[in-house]
């Protein structure tokens, strides 16, 4: 854990300080981790803090101490589902709208100045978003914690609290509208 | 079509390797801490509404208590305005009532006798 179990229970009795400290230790984890999510720079930093914000309304739901961090991955994983739910009902350009050429076009214009390496990242993250945008909210955040964030089984069973076969079923599933999402977006 | 499916596994499986390494890392923005701040604030119920809902427990049995009170004081009034009614009533009133109700009774004898 990042922070001290103390600092956790003294958050939970309302302290600003130590709410602060677990803020501070964890919001370059969360950032990182809702990017992968959401794939969107822009709204990163937004989700964030509503994690955040969730986080400090359901202290005193944290029954232990000790499954501190998969609780907040939880929280953050709910955080980027409302969020890509939002995201999809109320969007105007879909992305997926696009073929893969007009993706890699659109982020090559965009990206005009930037190196290689930066643009060829740029265009992963891109085509990657595009991608899970086909499949559903649930299989999106499930691969995307497994393939991109790469967790281990038993930290998503955790997180998911299921046991590991369950996860292994559903992943298998959720991988699977993947390759057909796959396939369709290479014909196009 | 076998050969297809592996090939685009490969594919798959390429892109989300390729992307473990896309993402940069992303730092926050000085003002991060406060907005989440801001955020809690804005999102914290007022200071009455908190006080109601903590009150909410006592304020319902006060008011279960209150009802049950004002409902046994109605009956009690209503039971002793009965009452008042009836010793109040003259003995004029008392006998009207009374030979009405004879004479529906009457009235109601008669109807069921075949004329």
């Amino acid at each position: 854990m990042l922070v001290e179990i103390e600092t956790i229970e003294r958050a939970q009795a309302g302290e600003p300080d130590a709410f602060n400290e677990i803020v501070r230790a964890y919001r370059k984890r969360i950032l990182g981790t809702i990017y992968r999510l959401i794939g969107r720079s822009e709204d990163v930093e937004d989700v964030s803090q509503e994690v955040f914000v969730r986080l400090y309304y359901s202290l005193d739901q944290l029954r232990s101490v000790e499954v501190f961090e998969p609780w907040l991955y939880r929280l953050t994983t709910n955080a980027a589902y409302d969020y890509l739910r939002k995201r999809k009902r109320g969007n105007s350009i879909r992305m997926a709208d696009l073929s893969e050429e007009q993706v890699i076009a659109a982020d090559a214009a965009e990206s005009g100045r930037r190196d290689d390496e930066v643009r060829e990242q740029t265009e992963i993250r891109e085509f990657l978003d595009v991608l899970l945008d086909e499949v559903s909210e649930e299989d999106r955040i499930l691969l995307t914690l497994k393939e991109v964030q790469g967790l281990s089984l038993k930290e998503l069973s955790r997180i998911y609290e299921v046991n590991e076969n369950a996860l292994k079923v559903r992943l298998f599933r959720a991988r699977k509208r993947a390759l057909k999402a796959y396939e369709t977006l290479k014909k196009r | 079509m076998a050969v297809i499916k592996v090939n685009t596994e490969q594919k798959l499986d390429k892109l989300f390797a390729a992307s473990r390494h896309a993402f940069p890392e992303l730092d926050a923005s000085p003002n991060f801490l406060p907005e989440v701040w801001a955020k809690i604030e804005d999102r914290r119920s007022p200071g009455w509404l908190t006080l109601i809902s903590s009150w909410s427990p006592r304020l319902a049995l006060a008011a279960g208590l209150t009802a049950a009170l004002l409902t046994t004081t109605a009956a009690i009034n209503h039971q002793k305005a009965r009452n008042m009614q009836i010793l109040e009533s003259s003995y004029i009133d008392a006998l009207t009532v009374s030979s009405l109700d004879e004479q529906d009774g009457s009235q109601w004898i008669l109807a069921g006798v075949p004329r």
